[in-house]
């Protein structure tokens, strides 16, 4: 199960990586096309923006994983061990909490915005749903790192039963 | 329920969040759930939440950061930040604190190319300290020059940040680009006496090492070889700019590619250590934009409550004479930049601030520039800061988040210092425009 | 008429505040006039109804007030219709109206727009803003051809309209409309209406407005329906009848700002070029056909009495 998820995990990192070069090339085929080409892309900065929040919700899981994000590590470092154990818990629970609430309601509003069929007031007009999914898809991702981070700290046994004895 | 009280309990919460090791960015998320589900008309206001999550990473302004960290990548990983460091360290010679002086000028040559501090941050972070340090400097001197004068990239044309605060203040964009100019500068100097300064004193925090003598030929030669280049490429895309082929954002893009073609043209550049970099580009961009989230969305709930605008007007309308209004607003504007975003902080308080100031007769342009200044200090005030956690990102466990607050306390007080040079003499702002 | 008052004040309900927000700042002198419009509303309902504006982009990013609006997030909204015209293609029809907005509510466009808001759960209860579009250029033109393949910053709303006279549209982020000018990235800009342009900079490059406007505004004030709902008839009607009155006031309003605009810009060296009085017919024709045959795709039922609605009087 574990090893599943964190398959799906690299995959969306490797997703955010192709979209960083995805991103320059778009760009690059932009500038020559205004002023050689003359096709009129006018969908190029749309475009990055969109890719701009795909990269940072690919990420944000797959970062996770990695223990990427920064914390404020001043307080928790000077704890004792035990406490130090405790906070790694209730800290990765919130994450889970809150991460795991986001994508419950990210999907219901994805599944709204595709029963009204909203499209983006734009040059494209996207269908919201579409771009917004990324969202809870990427919190979803982070919500089950967030759950094998507390089960982590749990089965810490060491230092479980050196605390308890 | 009453503003104030969500307010203690946004602090009060952040605080815990934060105490027991909540990532930042999870941290906001947690508190603005909580703020929109209690401001935001409950569960429609999570709903919304998801998509302004969306919205405030979708901005084409934020394009220069995953590409300067992608730059910063590709030089570090290849040594090629290296090579062009040796050789502009073979021309300096023995003046104290010289890498930190290089520091200072290679964020004030990028401040040309970027409108973003962020991205000068996660570029000069990731080339600059792991070299510094290895060479025995101190944080002080290596994390803290770069955060002062990677925030140059705010006050030197082109500017992003610059270029917003002009519009939402209502005056003339072009006047105001050239007024930043001498205040700009200025600060770089100030930086550069500091620094000569107290490594002249402290030699320690920037030990001086042995530089083999080398010979004028080979001077020449490294300079061809590895300045040259770099020169070329950013001389190249200031061109692109001024000739009007691609925008400076778009710039950030060419920048990043020619760097890519620069490493492979040295043979430095594997299919592996593009790889890492794309990696290590992807990690940095968002953890980044992550917290910008949440950031921008815990100013959001802010001004929901409408506390900012209730603390300007209060100071504002203190009956005491104008210059101290205004000495008073810039505290007041320095502490809502110790948590807040400046584009946030600005599309809260310029409404107000405007007319108060057309109202007392200071000048617009003048107030407006002091007003940049002061919000570049908010990427780098404690404990919010856009450019710390962009520094932290770049460095990961190499320091603390505490190390990076004591480095760039003493340049926080040297952009105190200018922004009070800029309101004892306006002429250093007004000068450059009075010619056009 | 006293006891009348009196006696809705009785069976009418609690005094309700209603959260706003616009797509333009609160300080935008653009949106001067709404001030008036709150304190209006806040008259007439002699307190029932209070608004209290929290603000623009800072509060709701612009581009998610709409859907904000319908999730009660906010109560009122100062939008424009390019925010929602894909949900209800028919709102389109406010920027092609050649009417001024009395001439709305007697002709019967005004109700024709409350039905089709309706469906998507908001209140249209008026116009705010006058002022129609133009075109602003680098380099002065005599005929219309010249604008063939010229890049123009421009907006998905005029999309259509750039193609069909052959202006590449392109997109250009605010914060770069100021260098792009400048350097010549774009060789222009649309704008709705006269004033902004300078107090952005952007006649420091664009000096040529070609004086030809085409449409009208879009701007709306929106309530959310179940809002809207909670207000007792009598006061809904007082708040319709001083948006009326409002829209009078705020045209005049924008009228004489737009004077005083255009003469700041002469003064401040900016041209405004006419076409030859075939050319300047032609251009107006094209950009209202090209909308109308839009619609025609969108919504074709609707097409035929809209058009008649927006029609000016030919008499
Ligand atoms: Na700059
Ligand atoms: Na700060």
């Amino acid at each position: 199960m574990r090893k599943a998820v964190d398959r799906v995990t690299d995959a969306f990192g490797i997703v955010g990586i192709f979209l960083i070069i995805a991103l320059c090339v778009l760009v690059l085929l932009e500038i020559i096309n205004r002023n050689m080409i003359h096709l009129g892309m006018d969908w190029t900065i749309e475009m990055t923006e969109y890719m701009l929040a795909f990269i940072t919700f690919c990420g944000a899981g797959w970062l996770l994983k990695a223990d990427g994000h920064i914390k404020f590590d001043m307080i928790t470092e000077r704890l004792p061990q035990r406490y130090k154990r405790a906070a790694r818990i209730l800290s990765s629970s919130i994450g889970f909490l809150i991460t795991s609430l986001l994508t419950v309601f990210g999907f219901y509003k994805v599944i709204n915005l595709l029963a009204r069929g909203i499209v983006t007031e734009t040059v494209l007009e996207l269908p919201q749903a579409l771009l917004i999914a990324i969202v809870p898809l990427g919190l979803l991702i982070a919500s089950l790192q967030f759950l094998f981070r507390i089960i982590d700290a749990v089965n810490e046994v060491p230092l479980q039963k050196e605390e308890s004895a | 329920m009453e503003w104030y009280i969500v307010l203690t309990l946004i602090f009060l919460g952040l605080a815990f969040l934060f105490g027991i090791g909540v990532p930042v960015a999870f941290a906001f998320l947690a508190v603005n759930t909580v703020a929109v589900f209690l401001l935001w008309n409950g569960t429609s206001g999570i709903e919304l939440l998801t998509m302004d999550l969306f919205q405030s990473v979708s901005l084409f302004s934020l394009l220069p950061i995953p590409m300067f960290i992608l730059m910063g990548e590709i030089m570090f990983r290849t040594g090629i930040g290296a090579y062009v460091f040796e050789a502009l360290g073979k021309w300096l010679g023995a003046l104290p604190g010289r890498l930190s002086l290089l520091a200072v000028g290679s964020g004030t040559l990028f401040s040309a190319l970027s409108g973003s501090s962020v991205a000068s941050t996660a570029l000069l972070g990731s080339l600059l300290v792991p070299e510094m340090e290895k060479k025995g400097y101190s944080h002080n001197m290596s994390i803290g020059p770069i955060l002062g004068s990677a925030g140059l990239a705010t006050m030197i044309p082109p500017t992003a940040l610059g270029v917003i605060l002009a519009s939402l203040a209502g005056i003339p964009v072009g006047h105001f680009l050239v007024a930043i100019v001498i205040p700009g500068l200025l600060l770089a100097s100030i930086f550069v006496v500091y620094v000569t300064i107290r490594c002249a004193l402290q030699p320690e925090l920037a030990p001086s090492y042995h530089v083999e003598k080398v010979s004028m030929a080979e001077r020449i030669k490294d300079t061809v070889k590895y300045i040259l280049p770099i020169g070329l490429i950013v001389a190249a895309i200031v061109s692109l700019i001024m000739l009007g082929i691609a925008t400076p954002t778009e710039s950030a893009v060419l920048g990043a590619v020619a760097v890519v073609l620069l490493a492979a043209f040295y043979k430095r550049l594997s299919y592996r250590l593009l790889y890492e970099s794309l990696q290590g580009t992807l990690k940095t961009t968002a953890m980044i934009l992550m917290i910008m989230t949440g950031a921008s969305i815990f100013s959001q709930v802010l001004s929901f409550t409408g506390i900012t605008e209730n603390l300007i007007l209060y100071f504002s309308e203190l009956s005491i004479p104008p210059i101290l209004v205004l000495i008073l607003l810039q505290m007041v504007l320095i502490v809502l930049g110790c948590f807040l975003e400046p584009v946030s902080i600005m599309m809260m308080t310029l409404p107000l601030l405007m007319p108060i100031i057309g109202a007392v007769g200071f000048d617009k342009i003048w107030f407006s520039v002091i007003l940049l200044l002061n919000m570049q200090l908010a990427t780098i005030t404690p404990p919010f800061g856009m450019d710390l956690f962009a520094m932290k990102g770049v460095l990961a466990d190499k320091v603390s988040m505490g190390q990076i607050y004591r480095a760039v306390i003493p340049f926080i007080l040297l952009n105190v210092v200018c922004l009070v040079l800029l309101i004892m003499f306006p002429q250093l702002v007004l000068w450059l425009p009075s010619f056009m | 008429q006293k006891t009348v008052t009196r006696a809705s004040d009785e069976h009418s309900q609690e005094p309700v505040t209603f959260t706003a927000v616009s797509f333009l700042p609160k300080n935008d002198p653009l949106t001067i006039t709404l001030n008036e419009w709150i304190e209006e509303v806040e008259k007439v309902t002699e307190g029932r109804v209070k608004i209290d504006w929290k603000g623009g982009a800072n509060i709701i990013p612009v581009n998610l007030q709409f859907e904000a609006l319908r999730s009660e997030i906010v109560d009122v909204l100062f939008t424009y219709t390019g925010q929602y015209h894909s949900q209800a293609p028919a709102v389109s029809a406010l920027p092609l109206s050649q009417l001024s907005p009395w001439e709305e509510r007697e002709n019967g466009l005004y109700e024709e727009m409350v039905k089709e808001h309706k469906s998507l759960g908001v209140h249209y209860i008026g116009r705010w803003l006058s002022g129609s579009p133009r075109i602003w250029l680098n380099e002065p033109i005599e005929e219309l051809a010249e604008l063939d393949g010229m890049q123009i910053r421009s907006a998905p709303n005029y999309r259509r309209f750039f193609n069909e006279i052959g202006i590449t549209s392109v997109m250009v982020a605010p914060t770069e409309v100021y260098t792009s000018l400048q350097t010549g990235v774009v060789n222009g800009f649309v704008y709705g209406g006269l004033v902004g342009p300078k107090r952005n900079g952007w006649t420091d490059a664009s000096k040529y407005v070609l004086d030809h406007p085409f449409w009208n505004q879009n701007c709306t004030i929106l309530m959310n329906d179940d809002k809207w709902n909670e207000i007792s008839p009598e006061d809904q009607e007082s708040i319709i009848e001083a948006t009326a009155a409002y829209e009078e006031n705020m045209v005049k309003h924008y009228l004489e700002e737009d004077e005083a605009e255009k003469e700041e810009l002469t003064e401040a060296g900016v041209e405004f070029i006419q076409l030859s009085p075939q050319e300047a017919e032609t251009f107006i024709d094209r950009a209202y056909e090209v909308e109308w045959g839009y619609l025609e795709d969108q919504v074709p039922d609707k097409v035929k009495r809209l058009r008649e609605l927006t029609a000016k009087n030919k008499n």
